[in-house]
Protein backbone atom coordinates (compact mmCIF):
# COMPACT_ATOMS: atom_id res chain seq x y z
CA UNK A 1 0.00 0.00 0.00
CA UNK A 2 1.58 3.65 -0.55
CA UNK A 3 -1.31 5.77 0.15
CA UNK A 4 -3.86 5.44 2.26
CA UNK A 5 -6.77 8.20 3.11
CA UNK A 6 -9.08 7.82 6.16
CA UNK A 7 -12.13 9.92 7.05
CA UNK A 8 -10.72 12.80 5.04
CA UNK A 9 -12.52 15.69 5.75
CA UNK A 10 -12.15 19.46 4.45
CA UNK A 11 -14.58 22.60 4.79
CA UNK A 12 -14.40 26.15 3.58
CA UNK A 13 -17.01 27.53 6.10
CA UNK A 14 -20.17 25.94 5.69
CA UNK A 15 -18.74 24.64 1.87
CA UNK A 16 -18.02 20.54 2.51
CA UNK A 17 -15.59 20.61 -0.52
CA UNK A 18 -13.81 16.97 0.82
CA UNK A 19 -16.25 14.93 2.48
CA UNK A 20 -15.36 12.09 4.79
CA UNK A 21 -12.99 10.64 1.79
CA UNK A 22 -11.77 6.89 1.86
CA UNK A 23 -9.77 5.09 -0.96
CA UNK A 24 -6.15 3.67 -1.00
CA UNK A 25 -3.84 3.69 -3.74
CA UNK A 26 -1.49 0.73 -3.84
CA UNK A 27 2.00 1.14 -5.05
CA UNK A 28 3.13 1.58 -8.78
CA UNK A 29 -0.28 1.98 -10.23
CA UNK A 30 -1.86 4.77 -11.56
CA UNK A 31 -4.69 6.03 -9.90
CA UNK A 32 -6.99 8.10 -11.90
CA UNK A 33 -9.54 10.77 -10.00
CA UNK A 34 -12.56 12.68 -12.16
CA UNK A 35 -15.58 14.58 -11.63
CA UNK A 36 -16.98 17.83 -11.59
CA UNK A 37 -16.22 21.17 -11.20
CA UNK A 38 -16.28 21.69 -7.89
CA UNK A 39 -15.69 17.97 -6.70
CA UNK A 40 -13.01 18.48 -4.56
CA UNK A 41 -10.33 17.33 -6.73
CA UNK A 42 -7.91 19.68 -6.31
CA UNK A 43 -8.80 20.23 -2.84
CA UNK A 44 -7.67 16.64 -2.41
CA UNK A 45 -4.55 17.29 -3.81
CA UNK A 46 -3.86 20.21 -1.74
CA UNK A 47 -4.87 17.58 1.29
CA UNK A 48 -2.58 15.63 -0.22
CA UNK A 49 0.56 17.60 -0.04
CA UNK A 50 0.08 19.77 2.87
CA UNK A 51 -0.91 23.18 1.62
CA UNK A 52 -4.75 23.22 3.45
CA UNK A 53 -5.15 21.47 6.88
CA UNK A 54 -7.75 18.58 7.23
CA UNK A 55 -9.63 15.99 9.53
CA UNK A 56 -9.07 12.57 9.10
CA UNK A 57 -6.08 10.82 8.35
CA UNK A 58 -3.39 10.66 5.27
CA UNK A 59 -1.06 7.75 5.36
CA UNK A 60 1.94 7.46 3.01
CA UNK A 61 4.12 4.26 3.14
CA UNK A 62 3.09 4.03 6.90
CA UNK A 63 3.65 7.40 7.42
CA UNK A 64 0.91 9.46 8.98
CA UNK A 65 1.30 13.24 6.55
CA UNK A 66 -1.57 15.15 9.06
CA UNK A 67 -0.23 17.80 10.23
CA UNK A 68 3.25 17.92 8.45
CA UNK A 69 4.08 21.16 6.41
CA UNK A 70 4.31 21.07 2.59
CA UNK A 71 8.27 21.30 2.17
CA UNK A 72 8.62 18.20 4.59
CA UNK A 73 5.63 16.44 2.91
CA UNK A 74 8.09 16.77 -0.48
CA UNK A 75 10.70 14.66 1.13
CA UNK A 76 8.73 12.22 2.04
CA UNK A 77 8.23 11.19 -1.45
CA UNK A 78 5.20 12.91 -2.49
CA UNK A 79 5.64 15.76 -5.69
CA UNK A 80 2.92 17.40 -7.51
CA UNK A 81 2.23 19.48 -10.58
CA UNK A 82 -0.55 22.37 -10.24
CA UNK A 83 -3.10 22.54 -12.82
CA UNK A 84 -2.40 26.11 -14.11
CA UNK A 85 1.26 25.74 -14.65
CA UNK A 86 3.35 26.77 -11.96
CA UNK A 87 6.93 27.65 -12.53
CA UNK A 88 9.79 30.02 -11.25
CA UNK A 89 9.43 31.96 -13.98
CA UNK A 90 12.49 34.13 -14.18
CA UNK A 91 14.11 31.34 -13.62
CA UNK A 92 16.25 28.77 -16.67
CA UNK A 93 14.42 25.27 -16.96
CA UNK A 94 17.25 23.53 -15.28
CA UNK A 95 17.66 26.02 -12.01
CA UNK A 96 13.42 25.08 -11.88
CA UNK A 97 14.98 21.18 -11.83
CA UNK A 98 17.93 21.91 -9.73
CA UNK A 99 15.38 23.67 -6.73
CA UNK A 100 13.69 20.51 -7.19
CA UNK A 101 16.76 18.30 -7.19
CA UNK A 102 18.46 20.81 -4.41
CA UNK A 103 15.38 21.30 -1.63
CA UNK A 104 13.28 17.96 -2.63
CA UNK A 105 15.56 15.02 -2.86
CA UNK A 106 17.33 13.10 0.30
CA UNK A 107 19.28 11.38 -2.34
CA UNK A 108 23.13 12.14 -2.03
CA UNK A 109 23.34 11.73 -6.29
CA UNK A 110 25.27 14.92 -7.79
CA UNK A 111 22.36 17.66 -8.67
CA UNK A 112 23.88 18.27 -11.63
CA UNK A 113 23.68 14.37 -13.09
CA UNK A 114 20.12 14.84 -12.13
CA UNK A 115 19.37 17.73 -14.06
CA UNK A 116 20.48 16.32 -17.03
CA UNK A 117 19.12 13.24 -16.70
CA UNK A 118 15.45 14.71 -15.84
CA UNK A 119 16.35 17.72 -18.68
CA UNK A 120 16.62 13.99 -20.91
CA UNK A 121 13.81 12.78 -19.56
CA UNK A 122 11.16 15.01 -20.43
CA UNK A 123 12.79 16.24 -23.67
CA UNK A 124 13.67 19.67 -23.03
CA UNK A 125 17.13 19.67 -24.11
CA UNK A 126 16.85 22.41 -26.12
CA UNK A 127 15.33 24.82 -23.47
CA UNK A 128 17.69 23.80 -20.80
CA UNK A 129 18.65 27.45 -20.16
CA UNK A 130 15.81 29.10 -21.43
CA UNK A 131 13.29 30.98 -18.64
CA UNK A 132 10.75 29.21 -17.68
CA UNK A 133 8.55 32.37 -18.51
CA UNK A 134 9.02 31.98 -22.08
CA UNK A 135 8.25 28.64 -22.77
CA UNK A 136 5.59 27.52 -24.35
CA UNK A 137 2.42 25.68 -22.35
CA UNK A 138 3.65 21.99 -23.15
CA UNK A 139 6.79 22.93 -22.26
CA UNK A 140 5.81 24.82 -18.93
CA UNK A 141 3.87 21.24 -17.80
CA UNK A 142 7.04 19.19 -18.76
CA UNK A 143 9.60 21.68 -17.04
CA UNK A 144 7.02 21.49 -14.19
CA UNK A 145 7.08 17.40 -13.94
CA UNK A 146 10.79 18.06 -14.15
CA UNK A 147 10.55 19.57 -11.20
CA UNK A 148 8.73 17.84 -9.38
CA UNK A 149 11.03 14.36 -10.79
CA UNK A 150 14.03 15.95 -9.76
CA UNK A 151 12.50 15.27 -5.73
CA UNK A 152 13.24 11.77 -6.31
CA UNK A 153 9.59 11.18 -5.58
CA UNK A 154 8.02 8.13 -5.14
CA UNK A 155 4.54 9.31 -5.48
CA UNK A 156 4.00 12.11 -8.24
CA UNK A 157 0.49 14.04 -8.23
CA UNK A 158 -0.53 15.17 -11.72
CA UNK A 159 -3.86 17.97 -11.93
CA UNK A 160 -5.25 18.16 -14.71
CA UNK A 161 -2.06 17.76 -16.56
CA UNK A 162 -2.89 17.69 -20.22
CA UNK A 163 -5.75 20.61 -20.43
CA UNK A 164 -5.10 22.97 -23.22
CA UNK A 165 -2.98 20.93 -24.91
CA UNK A 166 -3.52 19.92 -28.77
CA UNK A 167 -3.99 15.92 -29.73
CA UNK A 168 -0.34 15.48 -30.46
CA UNK A 169 0.78 17.17 -27.35
CA UNK A 170 -1.44 15.05 -25.41
CA UNK A 171 0.03 11.57 -26.65
CA UNK A 172 3.63 12.77 -26.03
CA UNK A 173 2.62 13.57 -22.84
CA UNK A 174 0.74 10.44 -21.97
CA UNK A 175 4.21 8.67 -23.43
CA UNK A 176 6.01 10.58 -20.68
CA UNK A 177 3.18 9.44 -17.66
CA UNK A 178 4.00 5.78 -18.82
CA UNK A 179 7.65 5.89 -18.61
CA UNK A 180 7.71 7.46 -15.44
CA UNK A 181 5.73 4.72 -14.13
CA UNK A 182 7.25 2.13 -15.62
CA UNK A 183 10.73 3.31 -15.57
CA UNK A 184 11.15 5.17 -12.54
CA UNK A 185 8.66 2.98 -10.87
CA UNK A 186 6.40 6.13 -9.90
CA UNK A 187 3.08 5.75 -8.35
CA UNK A 188 0.79 8.14 -10.41
CA UNK A 189 -1.90 9.90 -9.09
CA UNK A 190 -3.99 11.67 -11.71
CA UNK A 191 -6.79 14.24 -12.53
CA UNK A 192 -8.02 14.37 -15.46
CA UNK A 193 -11.55 15.57 -17.42
CA UNK A 194 -10.61 13.47 -20.75
CA UNK A 195 -12.87 10.05 -19.66
CA UNK A 196 -10.96 8.44 -22.32
CA UNK A 197 -7.56 9.09 -21.44
CA UNK A 198 -8.08 8.12 -17.71
CA UNK A 199 -9.94 5.06 -18.64
CA UNK A 200 -6.52 3.89 -20.66
CA UNK A 201 -4.22 4.75 -18.33
CA UNK A 202 -5.20 4.32 -15.15
CA UNK A 203 -5.83 0.86 -12.92
CA UNK A 204 -7.96 2.18 -10.86
CA UNK A 205 -10.71 5.59 -10.65
CA UNK A 206 -12.14 7.63 -8.45
CA UNK A 207 -15.31 9.65 -9.11
CA UNK A 208 -15.95 12.10 -6.88
CA UNK A 209 -19.24 14.44 -6.40
CA UNK A 210 -19.66 17.37 -4.66
CA UNK A 211 -16.26 15.98 -2.03
CA UNK A 212 -17.70 12.53 -2.20
CA UNK A 213 -16.83 9.31 -4.01
CA UNK A 214 -19.37 8.20 -5.88
CA UNK A 215 -17.45 5.03 -7.16
CA UNK A 216 -14.08 3.78 -7.30
CA UNK A 217 -12.90 0.81 -8.74
CA UNK A 218 -11.50 -0.08 -12.73
CA UNK A 219 -12.17 1.98 -15.33
CA UNK A 220 -14.27 -0.32 -17.62
CA UNK A 221 -16.50 -0.93 -14.11
CA UNK A 222 -16.45 3.01 -13.02
CA UNK A 223 -17.89 4.08 -16.90
CA UNK A 224 -20.96 1.58 -16.37
CA UNK A 225 -21.23 2.38 -13.11
CA UNK A 226 -25.18 4.34 -13.36
CA UNK A 227 -24.32 6.98 -10.54
CA UNK A 228 -21.15 7.92 -12.35
CA UNK A 229 -23.26 8.48 -15.78
CA UNK A 230 -26.04 10.39 -14.04
CA UNK A 231 -23.78 12.61 -11.89
CA UNK A 232 -20.62 13.03 -14.61
CA UNK A 233 -20.52 10.92 -17.51
CA UNK A 234 -24.28 11.93 -19.21
CA UNK A 235 -26.01 9.28 -21.08
CA UNK A 236 -24.21 9.92 -24.27
CA UNK A 237 -20.85 9.64 -23.02
CA UNK A 238 -18.53 7.22 -25.43
CA UNK B 1 34.86 31.00 -1.53
CA UNK B 2 34.94 30.54 -5.29
CA UNK B 3 33.18 32.86 -7.44
CA UNK B 4 32.01 32.94 -11.32
CA UNK B 5 33.20 35.38 -13.28
CA UNK B 6 29.73 36.01 -14.27
CA UNK B 7 28.53 39.48 -15.87
CA UNK B 8 27.11 41.17 -12.91
CA UNK B 9 30.14 40.33 -10.97
CA UNK B 10 32.24 41.81 -13.86
CA UNK B 11 29.85 45.16 -13.58
CA UNK B 12 30.68 45.56 -10.32
CA UNK B 13 33.93 44.94 -9.74
CA UNK B 14 34.37 47.16 -12.74
CA UNK B 15 33.11 50.45 -10.14
CA UNK B 16 34.93 49.28 -7.44
CA UNK B 17 37.65 49.60 -9.67
CA UNK B 18 37.07 52.63 -11.10
CA UNK B 19 36.13 53.38 -7.59
CA UNK B 20 39.87 52.85 -6.30
CA UNK B 21 41.31 54.85 -8.34
CA UNK B 22 38.84 57.87 -8.73
CA UNK B 23 40.96 59.78 -5.13
CA UNK B 24 43.85 59.55 -7.37
CA UNK B 25 42.16 62.31 -9.26
CA UNK B 26 39.69 64.18 -6.41
CA UNK B 27 41.39 63.39 -3.20
CA UNK B 28 41.60 67.10 -2.28
CA UNK B 29 38.08 67.94 -3.12
CA UNK B 30 36.44 67.02 0.56
CA UNK B 31 32.83 67.92 -0.75
CA UNK B 32 33.24 64.97 -3.80
CA UNK B 33 35.08 62.79 -1.18
CA UNK B 34 32.22 63.03 1.13
CA UNK B 35 29.59 62.49 -1.63
CA UNK B 36 31.87 58.98 -2.82
CA UNK B 37 31.69 57.99 1.00
CA UNK B 38 27.79 58.19 1.17
CA UNK B 39 27.47 56.75 -2.24
CA UNK B 40 29.68 53.54 -0.82
CA UNK B 41 27.37 53.40 2.07
CA UNK B 42 23.51 53.92 0.59
CA UNK B 43 24.83 51.01 -2.24
CA UNK B 44 25.04 48.42 0.80
CA UNK B 45 21.43 49.60 2.50
CA UNK B 46 20.42 49.69 -1.36
CA UNK B 47 21.31 46.01 -2.25
CA UNK B 48 20.44 45.02 0.85
CA UNK B 49 16.87 46.12 0.48
CA UNK B 50 16.91 45.15 -3.09
CA UNK B 51 18.04 41.66 -1.60
CA UNK B 52 14.73 41.24 0.05
CA UNK B 53 12.67 43.22 -1.75
CA UNK B 54 13.92 42.36 -5.45
CA UNK B 55 14.94 38.88 -4.64
CA UNK B 56 12.78 38.04 -2.69
CA UNK B 57 9.32 39.63 -3.27
CA UNK B 58 8.92 40.56 0.06
CA UNK B 59 7.60 44.31 0.51
CA UNK B 60 9.24 45.24 3.20
CA UNK B 61 9.87 49.23 4.15
CA UNK B 62 11.93 48.41 7.05
CA UNK B 63 15.53 48.43 6.10
CA UNK B 64 16.46 52.33 7.15
CA UNK B 65 15.22 51.17 10.53
CA UNK B 66 17.81 48.58 10.75
CA UNK B 67 20.26 51.09 9.31
CA UNK B 68 19.67 53.52 12.12
CA UNK B 69 19.37 50.51 14.54
CA UNK B 70 22.52 49.33 13.38
CA UNK B 71 23.99 52.88 13.80
CA UNK B 72 23.23 53.87 17.23
CA UNK B 73 24.22 50.23 18.79
CA UNK B 74 27.24 50.36 17.09
CA UNK B 75 27.83 53.76 18.44
CA UNK B 76 26.36 53.43 21.92
CA UNK B 77 28.58 50.16 22.39
CA UNK B 78 31.64 52.15 21.61
CA UNK B 79 31.23 55.10 23.61
CA UNK B 80 29.56 52.52 27.04
CA UNK B 81 32.65 50.06 26.85
CA UNK B 82 35.36 52.51 25.22
CA UNK B 83 35.15 49.62 22.63
CA UNK B 84 36.69 49.65 18.78
CA UNK B 85 34.58 50.94 16.31
CA UNK B 86 35.66 47.75 14.44
CA UNK B 87 34.13 45.49 17.14
CA UNK B 88 31.28 48.14 17.13
CA UNK B 89 30.16 47.71 13.69
CA UNK B 90 29.78 43.79 13.39
CA UNK B 91 27.73 44.38 16.79
CA UNK B 92 25.77 46.92 15.05
CA UNK B 93 25.12 44.23 12.28
CA UNK B 94 24.08 41.20 15.24
CA UNK B 95 21.89 43.76 16.55
CA UNK B 96 20.42 45.12 13.17
CA UNK B 97 19.91 41.35 12.33
CA UNK B 98 18.48 39.80 15.23
CA UNK B 99 15.53 43.16 15.10
CA UNK B 100 14.93 41.78 11.63
CA UNK B 101 14.25 38.53 12.91
CA UNK B 102 12.22 39.89 15.34
CA UNK B 103 10.44 41.82 12.66
CA UNK B 104 10.37 38.91 9.89
CA UNK B 105 8.38 36.58 12.42
CA UNK B 106 5.36 38.30 12.55
CA UNK B 107 5.38 39.34 8.46
CA UNK B 108 5.86 35.85 8.19
CA UNK B 109 2.18 35.59 8.08
CA UNK B 110 1.33 38.02 5.95
CA UNK B 111 2.01 39.21 2.23
CA UNK B 112 2.22 41.90 0.03
CA UNK B 113 0.99 45.28 1.30
CA UNK B 114 0.26 44.06 5.06
CA UNK B 115 4.03 43.66 5.15
CA UNK B 116 4.77 46.47 3.76
CA UNK B 117 2.26 48.38 6.44
CA UNK B 118 4.08 46.36 9.55
CA UNK B 119 7.72 47.09 8.46
CA UNK B 120 6.68 50.82 7.93
CA UNK B 121 5.24 50.64 11.42
CA UNK B 122 8.62 49.76 12.46
CA UNK B 123 10.11 52.28 10.96
CA UNK B 124 7.82 54.91 12.28
CA UNK B 125 7.87 53.97 15.71
CA UNK B 126 11.62 53.73 16.14
CA UNK B 127 12.32 57.20 16.23
CA UNK B 128 10.08 57.80 19.06
CA UNK B 129 11.17 54.80 20.72
CA UNK B 130 14.70 56.60 20.18
CA UNK B 131 13.60 59.77 22.15
CA UNK B 132 11.45 58.55 24.85
CA UNK B 133 13.55 57.68 28.29
CA UNK B 134 13.88 53.97 27.35
CA UNK B 135 15.95 54.91 24.62
CA UNK B 136 17.92 57.75 26.81
CA UNK B 137 18.42 55.19 29.61
CA UNK B 138 20.17 53.02 26.68
CA UNK B 139 22.14 55.84 25.63
CA UNK B 140 20.48 57.11 22.17
CA UNK B 141 20.96 60.87 23.85
CA UNK B 142 16.90 61.05 23.45
CA UNK B 143 16.12 64.28 21.25
CA UNK B 144 19.38 65.64 20.80
CA UNK B 145 21.08 62.25 19.85
CA UNK B 146 24.36 61.02 19.95
CA UNK B 147 27.07 64.38 19.42
CA UNK B 148 30.29 62.85 20.09
CA UNK B 149 30.94 59.38 18.34
CA UNK B 150 34.23 58.10 18.75
CA UNK B 151 35.85 58.03 15.19
CA UNK B 152 37.59 55.04 13.44
CA UNK B 153 41.21 53.88 14.08
CA UNK B 154 43.58 51.82 12.51
CA UNK B 155 46.83 50.57 13.86
CA UNK B 156 47.29 53.83 15.93
CA UNK B 157 45.92 56.22 13.41
CA UNK B 158 43.12 58.07 14.00
CA UNK B 159 40.54 59.16 11.19
CA UNK B 160 39.92 62.90 10.83
CA UNK B 161 36.89 64.70 8.83
CA UNK B 162 39.80 66.50 7.06
CA UNK B 163 41.30 63.55 5.73
CA UNK B 164 38.96 61.56 3.60
CA UNK B 165 40.70 59.07 2.31
CA UNK B 166 40.81 56.88 5.06
CA UNK B 167 37.47 56.77 5.14
CA UNK B 168 37.38 56.63 1.82
CA UNK B 169 38.76 53.29 1.26
CA UNK B 170 37.38 51.92 4.86
CA UNK B 171 34.19 52.24 3.07
CA UNK B 172 35.12 51.36 -0.21
CA UNK B 173 36.62 47.75 1.44
CA UNK B 174 33.34 47.26 4.00
CA UNK B 175 30.83 48.27 1.35
CA UNK B 176 33.00 45.91 -1.18
CA UNK B 177 32.56 42.60 1.25
CA UNK B 178 28.91 43.24 2.25
CA UNK B 179 28.09 43.52 -1.68
CA UNK B 180 29.98 40.44 -2.52
CA UNK B 181 27.95 38.89 0.38
CA UNK B 182 24.72 39.62 -1.51
CA UNK B 183 26.43 38.86 -4.84
CA UNK B 184 27.12 35.19 -3.24
CA UNK B 185 23.61 35.04 -1.89
CA UNK B 186 22.03 35.47 -5.10
CA UNK B 187 23.87 32.97 -6.70
CA UNK B 188 23.80 30.28 -3.96
CA UNK B 189 20.95 28.15 -3.24
CA UNK B 190 19.50 30.57 -0.68
CA UNK B 191 19.25 32.98 -3.89
CA UNK B 192 17.51 30.47 -5.56
CA UNK B 193 14.75 29.40 -2.75
CA UNK B 194 14.27 33.28 -2.14
CA UNK B 195 13.61 33.92 -6.12
CA UNK B 196 11.68 30.72 -6.28
CA UNK B 197 9.29 31.63 -3.39
CA UNK B 198 8.90 35.09 -4.82
CA UNK B 199 7.79 33.45 -8.29
CA UNK B 200 5.57 30.82 -7.22
CA UNK B 201 5.27 29.75 -3.52
CA UNK B 202 2.94 26.77 -3.47
CA UNK B 203 5.07 25.20 -5.84
CA UNK B 204 8.57 26.43 -3.84
CA UNK B 205 7.16 24.87 -0.78
CA UNK B 206 5.64 21.56 -2.63
CA UNK B 207 9.38 21.13 -3.95
CA UNK B 208 10.43 20.82 -0.84
CA UNK B 209 11.12 24.61 0.33
CA UNK B 210 10.91 25.89 3.72
CA UNK B 211 8.85 28.91 2.66
CA UNK B 212 9.05 29.94 6.89
CA UNK B 213 12.78 29.34 7.17
CA UNK B 214 14.19 31.08 3.91
CA UNK B 215 11.90 34.18 4.66
CA UNK B 216 13.47 34.38 7.52
CA UNK B 217 16.84 34.10 6.69
CA UNK B 218 15.93 36.89 4.25
CA UNK B 219 14.78 39.16 6.92
CA UNK B 220 18.49 38.58 8.96
CA UNK B 221 20.89 38.57 6.48
CA UNK B 222 19.64 41.67 4.78
CA UNK B 223 19.12 43.64 8.12
CA UNK B 224 22.59 42.81 9.40
CA UNK B 225 24.81 44.16 6.82
CA UNK B 226 22.15 46.87 6.47
CA UNK B 227 23.50 47.31 10.11
CA UNK B 228 27.03 46.66 9.66
CA UNK B 229 27.45 49.80 7.66
CA UNK B 230 24.98 51.68 9.61
CA UNK B 231 27.70 51.47 12.06
CA UNK B 232 30.38 52.45 10.07
CA UNK B 233 27.80 55.60 9.33
CA UNK B 234 27.58 56.37 12.46
CA UNK B 235 31.59 56.53 13.19
CA UNK B 236 31.77 58.29 9.52
CA UNK B 237 29.27 61.38 10.63
CA UNK B 238 30.20 61.62 14.30
CA UNK B 239 26.58 62.59 15.13
CA UNK B 240 23.76 60.42 15.29
CA UNK B 241 19.87 61.96 15.34
CA UNK B 242 16.47 60.59 14.36
CA UNK B 243 16.27 62.82 11.57
CA UNK B 244 17.72 60.45 9.46
CA UNK B 245 14.19 58.42 10.04
CA UNK B 246 12.52 61.14 7.81
CA UNK B 247 10.97 60.50 5.11
CA UNK B 248 13.52 62.33 2.77
CA UNK B 249 16.30 59.12 3.02
CA UNK B 250 12.88 57.05 2.51
CA UNK B 251 12.10 58.49 -0.66
CA UNK B 252 16.18 58.77 -2.19
CA UNK B 253 16.40 55.18 -1.14
CA UNK B 254 13.24 54.43 -3.38
CA UNK B 255 14.96 56.54 -5.85
CA UNK B 256 17.88 54.14 -6.21
CA UNK B 257 15.88 50.77 -6.28
CA UNK B 258 13.81 52.40 -8.85
CA UNK B 259 16.60 53.60 -10.91
CA UNK B 260 19.17 50.37 -10.20
CA UNK B 261 15.81 47.91 -11.11
CA UNK B 262 14.26 45.66 -8.80
CA UNK B 263 15.51 42.33 -8.58
CA UNK B 264 18.69 43.18 -10.98
CA UNK B 265 21.98 43.17 -8.99
CA UNK B 266 24.30 45.19 -9.25
CA UNK B 267 21.33 47.50 -10.83
CA UNK B 268 20.75 49.07 -7.04
CA UNK B 269 24.22 49.95 -6.37
CA UNK B 270 24.46 51.71 -9.77
CA UNK B 271 21.10 53.51 -8.65
CA UNK B 272 22.56 54.43 -5.28
CA UNK B 273 25.28 56.30 -7.15
CA UNK B 274 23.24 58.24 -9.80
CA UNK B 275 20.53 59.20 -6.88
CA UNK B 276 22.99 60.18 -4.39
CA UNK B 277 24.68 62.39 -7.12
CA UNK B 278 21.21 63.19 -8.26
CA UNK B 279 20.38 64.29 -4.89
CA UNK B 280 23.52 66.56 -4.28
CA UNK B 281 22.99 68.21 -7.87
CA UNK B 282 19.13 69.11 -6.43
CA UNK B 283 19.90 70.18 -3.44
CA UNK B 284 19.96 73.96 -4.47
CA UNK B 285 16.18 73.35 -5.23
CA UNK B 286 15.41 72.92 -1.69
CA UNK B 287 11.95 71.36 -1.24
CA UNK B 288 11.19 71.11 -5.00
CA UNK B 289 13.95 68.54 -4.54
CA UNK B 290 12.02 66.12 -3.25
CA UNK B 291 8.96 67.08 -5.59
CA UNK B 292 11.61 66.25 -8.48
CA UNK B 293 12.46 62.80 -6.80
CA UNK B 294 8.32 61.60 -6.09
CA UNK B 295 7.89 63.02 -9.73
CA UNK B 296 11.39 60.71 -11.29
CA UNK B 297 9.54 57.33 -8.79
CA UNK B 298 6.43 57.81 -10.70
CA UNK B 299 8.01 58.01 -14.46
CA UNK B 300 10.30 55.68 -13.52
CA UNK B 301 7.85 52.98 -12.61
CA UNK B 302 5.63 53.68 -15.24
CA UNK B 303 8.22 53.88 -18.21
CA UNK B 304 11.45 51.82 -17.01
CA UNK B 305 10.28 49.70 -14.54
CA UNK B 306 13.68 47.69 -14.54
CA UNK B 307 15.09 50.48 -14.19
CA UNK B 308 18.86 51.31 -15.88
CA UNK B 309 19.43 47.56 -15.55
CA UNK B 310 17.42 46.91 -18.57
CA UNK B 311 19.93 49.24 -20.33
CA UNK B 312 22.50 47.51 -19.19
CA UNK B 313 21.47 43.92 -18.63
CA UNK B 314 18.40 43.37 -20.95
CA UNK B 315 17.44 39.73 -20.51
CA UNK B 316 14.21 39.27 -21.92
CA UNK B 317 13.24 42.28 -24.28
CA UNK B 318 15.34 44.18 -25.97
CA UNK B 319 16.00 47.61 -23.77
CA UNK B 320 15.33 51.18 -24.27
CA UNK B 321 18.80 51.80 -26.62
CA UNK B 322 17.93 48.62 -28.60
CA UNK B 323 14.30 49.61 -29.13
CA UNK B 324 15.27 53.17 -30.08
CA UNK B 325 18.15 51.56 -32.34
CA UNK B 326 15.22 49.14 -34.23
CA UNK B 327 13.01 52.31 -34.49
CA UNK B 328 15.66 54.97 -36.16
CA UNK B 329 16.83 51.37 -38.18
CA UNK B 330 13.95 49.19 -39.26
CA UNK B 331 14.37 45.93 -39.54
CA UNK B 332 14.33 46.08 -44.04
CA UNK B 333 16.47 49.05 -43.31
CA UNK B 334 19.16 47.35 -41.53
CA UNK B 335 19.06 44.38 -43.75
CA UNK B 336 19.96 46.80 -46.85
CA UNK B 337 22.50 48.68 -44.77
CA UNK B 338 23.85 45.44 -43.77
CA UNK B 339 24.19 43.95 -47.41
CA UNK B 340 25.75 47.14 -48.70
CA UNK B 341 28.23 47.18 -46.13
Amino acid sequence: MSLKCSHISKQFGRLKAVDTLNFEVQTGEIFGIAGPNGAGKTTLFNMITGMYTYSGSIAFDGRELNGLPAYRICRAGIARTFQIPQLFASLSVSDNIRAGAHFGSRRNKPEAETIEEIIDFVGLGEHRDHKAAHLKLLDKKLAMIGAALATHPRLLLLDEPIAGLNPSEITQSLELFYRINQELGITILIIEHFMKVLTELSQQLLILENGKKVCLGPPHEVTRDQRVIECYLGEDHD
Amino acid sequence: MIMKLTKDLKVLLLIYLILLLVPIFVHTDLYLMNILIMCLIWSVVAASWDLIMGFSGIFTFGQIAFFVIGAYSSAILTQTFDLSPWLGMPFGGVVAGLTGLLVGLPCLRLKGAYVALVTFAVHMILAPLLKSDLGRALGTGGSQGILTIKPMHFWGYSFSSMEPLPWFYTALFISLLCLLAVYRIIHSNWGLAFTAIRDAEPFAKSLGINGFKYKLVVFGITSFLTGIIGGFYAHYVGVLSTRILGLNLFLILMVMLVIGGLGRFPGAVIGAYLATFLSEWLRPMGNYRMLIFGGLVVLLVVYMPQGIAEILFPQDKPGPLERIRRRVFPKERRASLSNDS
